[in-house]
């Protein structure tokens, strides 16, 4: 009864990979005009570009959006497992958690344009720096509230007991802390990851256009009517998180209980 | 002499077996009870005496066998047309609703007048004594309340037949004896039949009007008290032994 | 013994990355649409909250939003109850656990993109049309973004959120153990109707509230999607508010904030709602 028909299974498959299958037929498309449903041919030479570096710094893009992702994601973590232990033990944990929401949940672009003038006067806008923390602005805030939830009494009891064994609280930290969370660590990572990656409005704003993210790019070959590279970095935009899906979808469902 | 019976027993349960895969769970078993009595059956964890239930509750298919309630075979039928309660280790108690409506939850499926059920409830509610907790959410009430009100949720639909699969078990020792001397005052007033399956010799002969044992799958029920005590498996005479020799 | 030093980098973190951005960020929003600070800055005015209301379109705008992510979320609770309930062990292993969550990795901006490509009046959907002889030119295809009744919109968050709903759903019934409590009310005398309508939805939708609340506020101010494929009146307040701020015309940036705030103290709101009652995080 809870199985459903194979058919409708089939359907929830199409609807689901249609998108991606697509986005990657462009990427390799050329002369898709109406009314063909298949391009007039197909080329890798869009993926060659981007390879080799001569398309309109898509590479460079890449590189910038990994590099702001992997940042802002470990720091975010690091940070917010720090901040979640002190909430998690504060006797006002709820107050506090209410206000490591509110700047998760607003809406990011809207945040950005108020705090503009605030990063224009602090010379961070328009550069690499801004633009990071900006973006820790989200990513710290959803870090803590999700390692709050490692915090529990199970943890509490092991570093007792471990205490009342005679350790120390750099041998906690290193012994039982560490292997107890990494699996929340890395979750708490990619997930982090994945909001910078992700994250288009606030980095238009608080980056003026000169950080080029691989979003902005999306956005910007949109504006220029080029669909392929559009698609193209679409595909590069999907491609680590779908990764991500297949080896582990822990660290992208995020499941957080 | 078993078929002479079958008659007039209020519930029959002839030759059931349940198999999954290869791993045989019941090996034919067969019982019979007697109106307002109830029947204890003991066993270890894993020797099959939850899945009886489920199958005399209709949760699970027997893959052979009987079951007779006041003599109409009830094989068949869908479980929330048998009228029978089955009550879990864990009460289960809906966690979106209040205790009232959880107690009241049989009779709104009946759809029931809202006087009936108001009376019903505050009737039964008292005799369990948790008047005082009928607008609580389950999670505010201990372990024993909770118990008792799914106690409640299950009489006040009149079941013909309750089955309790060690209702108690999750229970501290206090709480366990109260809640077993209140469940023979529920027995006894609202004549109830029961079968009550548990893995506490103590609790087995304190509750069973009449008991058995199962083990491997295997059913055996006891003609009286005294054959259960002298038969060695069921490990009454190791408990005396043990009492006798401090 | 805890010294009070200890306290000093969580408390320093929360009030450099949440508080002082927060308080920063909305404070100057605050000022500058009451015409307190600012290029524009004449004293103490309520001039640009009264054009917003008035003339900028800021009712539109709210009720539009609050429309859009209304109907997204009934569609998303709707579809993703459905899937959880009855392709439970499909979702679970198998192919399917793996596609259905294929949406997810897409950011906003490529689902805009894609819908933008699939259902404009040239787009895929068009040209499958048009090989099936429904249509004969482009133009004859409606057109399914930027239009009137926000198909695209709708359709472009009904895919990156039902994947997130099924996946709530499914936790709560395995959290709420579910298949117990059915059980329980089978033998009760309800039958398969009755499990739905008194125990499966109520309990699913009771438990799951906050987070459909927290996406509520997510849907509410959502750009890229909008921005993409809706239409250009009214228009949703993430899109409004950052055109007002990037006019030309000076007097409308002091509504673009005055929208802001707005949008902030609903969002606030909102988000006490959100996690008042059930004294836990939501499923995020």
């Amino acid at each position: 009864m809870s199985n459903g028909r194979p058919v409708t299974a089939f359907f929830v498959v199409v609807w689901c990979t249609v998108p991606a299958v697509v986005l990657l037929m462009l990427s390799f498309s050329a002369g898709w005009r109406f009314p063909l449903v298949l391009p007039a041919s197909f080329t890798a030479g869009h993926w060659e570009d981007f390879f080799t570096g001569n398309s309109s710094d898509l590479q460079a893009s890449c590189l910038v959006s990994l590099f702001i992702a992997a940042f802002v994601g470990g720091l975010a973590t690091i940070l917010g497992f720090g901040c979640s232990r002190w909430i998690a033990s504060h006797r006002r944990k709820n107050l506090l958690l209410f206000i490591a929401y509110f700047p998760f949940v607003l809406s990011p672009v809207i945040f950005a344009v108020c705090l503009k003038y605030f990063f224009l006067r602090a010379g961070l806008a328009g550069n690499l720096a801004g633009v990071i923390f900006a973006q820790l602005i989200i990513a710290f805030p959803y870090s803590t509230i999700f390692l709050v939830s490692f915090w529990n009494n199970t943890i509490r009891n092991y570093v007792a007991v471990a205490s009342t064994l005679g350790s120390g609280p750099a041998y906690i930290n290193r012994h039982i802390l560490l292997p107890a969370a990494k699996s929340f660590l890395l979750t708490c990572f990619f997930q982090c990851f994945m909001i910078s990656w992700f994250e288009y409005g606030l980095t238009s704003v608080i980056g003026y256009g000169k950080v080029q993210t691989l979003t902005i790019k999306v956005f910007q070959f949109i504006g220029e009517a080029n669909i392929y590279y559009a698609a193209l970095s679409s595909c590069l935009l999907i491609l680590p998180p779908v990764l991500l899906l297949w080896f582990n979808k822990k660290f992208v469902l995020q499941a957080a209980r | 002499m078993c078929c002479r019976q079958h008659d007039n027993m209020y519930l029959s349960i002839h030759n059931i077996s349940k198999q999954y895969g290869t791993h045989q769970v019941l090996d034919d078993a067969s019982l019979e009870v007697d109106l307002g009595t109830t029947i204890s059956i003991l066993g270890k964890s894993g020797c099959g005496k939850s899945t009886l239930l489920k199958i005399i509750a209709g949760l699970e298919p027997a893959t052979t066998g009987q079951i007779l309630l006041r003599g109409k075979d009830i094989s068949t039928q869908k479980p929330n047309e048998r009228n029978i309660v089955y009550l879990f280790q864990e009460p289960l108690l809906f966690p979106h609703l209040t205790v009232f409506e959880n107690i009241a939850f049989g009779l709104r499926i009946r759809r029931e007048t809202e006087g009936a059920v108001l009376s019903r409830v505050h009737l039964l509610a008292g005799f369990l004594g948790l008047e005082k907790e009928l607008n609580k959410a389950p999670h505010q009430l201990s372990g024993g309340q909770r118990q008792r009100v799914a106690f409640g949720r299950a009489l006040i639909i009149n079941p013909p037949l309750l089955l309790l699969d060690e209702p108690f078990s999750n229970l501290d020792a206090e709480t366990r004896i109260s809640m077993q001397h209140l469940y023979k005052k529920v027995a006894r007033e609202f004549n109830i039949t029961t079968l009550f399956v548990t893995h506490d010799l103590k609790e087995c002969l304190v509750m069973g009007d009449q008991i058995a044992y199962m083990e491997f799958g295997r059913l055996k029920v006891y003609a009286s008290r005294e054959e259960f005590i002298n038969d060695d498996k069921t490990g009454v005479r190791g408990e005396l032994n043990f009492w006798n020799n401090l | 013994m805890k010294k009070w030093t200890d306290d000093i980098v969580p408390r320093l973190l929360l009030l450099c990355f949440a508080v002082l951005p927060l308080v920063l960020g909305l404070g100057y929003a605050l000022l500058y649409s009451f015409g307190i600070v600012g290029t524009l800055s004449t004293g103490v005015t309520t001039l640009y909250w009264a054009a917003a209301f008035r003339s900028g379109g800021l009712i539109s705008s709210f009720v539009y939003s609050i429309y859009l992510s209304i109907v997204s979320i009934c569609l998303c609770s709707f579809g993703g109850l459905w899937l959880a309930c009855h392709m439970r062990d499909r979702l679970r292993q198998g192919i399917l656990s793996y596609f259905i969550y294929l949406p997810m990795a897409f950011p906003a901006v490529v689902t805009a993109f894609f819908f933008l490509q699939f259902l404009s009046n040239a787009g895929f959907l068009s040209r499958v049309l048009y090989l099936l002889g429904w249509v004969h030119t482009a133009a004859a295809f409606p057109g399914l973004v930027n239009d009137r009744h926000d198909i695209g919109i709708i359709m472009a968050q009904f895919f990156s959120t039902l994947p997130v709903f099924v996946l709530l759903f499914l936790s709560v019934i395995e959290n709420e153990n579910l298949r117990g409590l059915t059980q329980i009310a089978q033998t009760l005398g309800a039958g398969s109707r009755q499990t739905w309508w008194r125990l499966t939805l109520p309990l699913l939708m009771k438990k799951s509230a906050p987070t459909l609340v927290l996406y509520f506020i997510f849907k509410l101010g959502s750009y890229e999607v909008p921005l993409l494929l809706g239409r250009s009146s009214p228009e949703t307040i993430s899109v409004l508010t950052v055109r007002k701020m990037q006019r030309f015309n000076l007097l409308d940036i002091p509504q673009g904030y005055a929208i802001a705030v707005l949008y902030a103290m609903v969002v606030m709101l909102l988000l006490i709602v959100s996690l008042k009652p059930s004294k836990q995080e939501a499923y995020v």
